[in-house]
């Protein structure tokens, strides 16, 4: 279970404020490791915000973000809301992550 | 009673894997497809801001967190607030200039989401980030500059 997304999820005057943390190497393909050889690039393509089941925001990731990327947004809706946050990255790896408001 | 075990743990593991399945492949599956590749390698702010569709921004004041000295260019946190931006926000794309490819990342927003984005870049060397609005009013740009003091990693 090492791609679960910890999410928290707060609704206040009809705006859900989400803040996740995913776990992931992020690795650009341009350093070098130990051995002197580059690391193949390993990184999160997409990522997807769903409330109650519709894609609220979508998103191109680049490689660019940091290791074990963490995000922050916001959606309108209500307490009882389902917030989902999933991802994919480029050897086709999935996270997932579900939190209700 | 091995085989019983075995069975039970054959069955549970093919409940899950259907599940998950289900859950993730339809819309992740056809979005990976869509990565705008030739876009994520290009190398100039410029270039970047032309394919995406973005180019000839304002400069406006945007509600921006960000350091002004980064100690670890591996995570720089920036955070920015677009929602005081005239319009409903569409997308926001963070680009750091110094970096081998700029763009970091663009964040699509739909009906019912709020335009703020907050994450955290890595940052090669001491350049500017910017943060491009685009909404449904126009399109927007909030550079600043963040000094990186010890060198995070190639990216």
């Amino acid at each position: 279970m090492a791609n679960v997304i910890k999410i928290r999820a707060k609704a206040r005057k009809g705006v859900i404020d989400i803040r996740g943390l995913m776990s992931h190497p992020m690795e650009t393909g341009l350093r070098k490791g130990k051995n002197g050889k580059l690391v193949p690039e390993h990184f999160i393509k997409h990522l997807t915000i769903l409330k109650n089941g519709v894609e609220a925001i979508t998103s191109d990731v680049n490689a660019t973000l940091s290791k074990d990327p963490y995000i922050h947004l916001k959606v309108s809706g209500k307490k009882g809301d389902l917030i989902e946050v999933k991802w994919i990255d480029n050897k086709g790896a999935e996270g997932y992550g579900k939190k209700k408001v | 009673m091995n085989r019983r075990v075995f069975l039970k743990g054959a069955v549970a593991c093919g409940a899950f894997a259907s599940s998950a399945s289900l859950l993730l492949t339809p819309s992740v599956a056809s979005a990976a497809d869509a990565w705008p590749k030739a876009t994520m390698d290009l190398t100039t702010e410029k270039e970047v801001l032309e394919a995406l569709n973005m180019s000839g921004a304002t400069e406006t004041e945007m509600k921006v967190k960000a350091p002004q000295i980064a100690e670890n260019g591996a995570t720089v946190p920036v955070e920015v607030d677009a929602s005081k931006l005239p319009g409903q926000v569409k997308r926001i794309a963070v680009l750091v200039a110094g970096n081998p490819r700029p763009l970091a990342a663009v964040f699509h927003y739909n009906e019912g989401s709020v335009g703020l984005l907050g994450t955290r870049v890595k940052m090669g060397k001491t350049g500017n980030l910017s943060f491009v609005v685009e909404t449904d009013k126009g399109v927007f740009i909030k550079t600043q500059e963040i000094k990186v003091t010890i060198g995070g990693c190639g990216g």
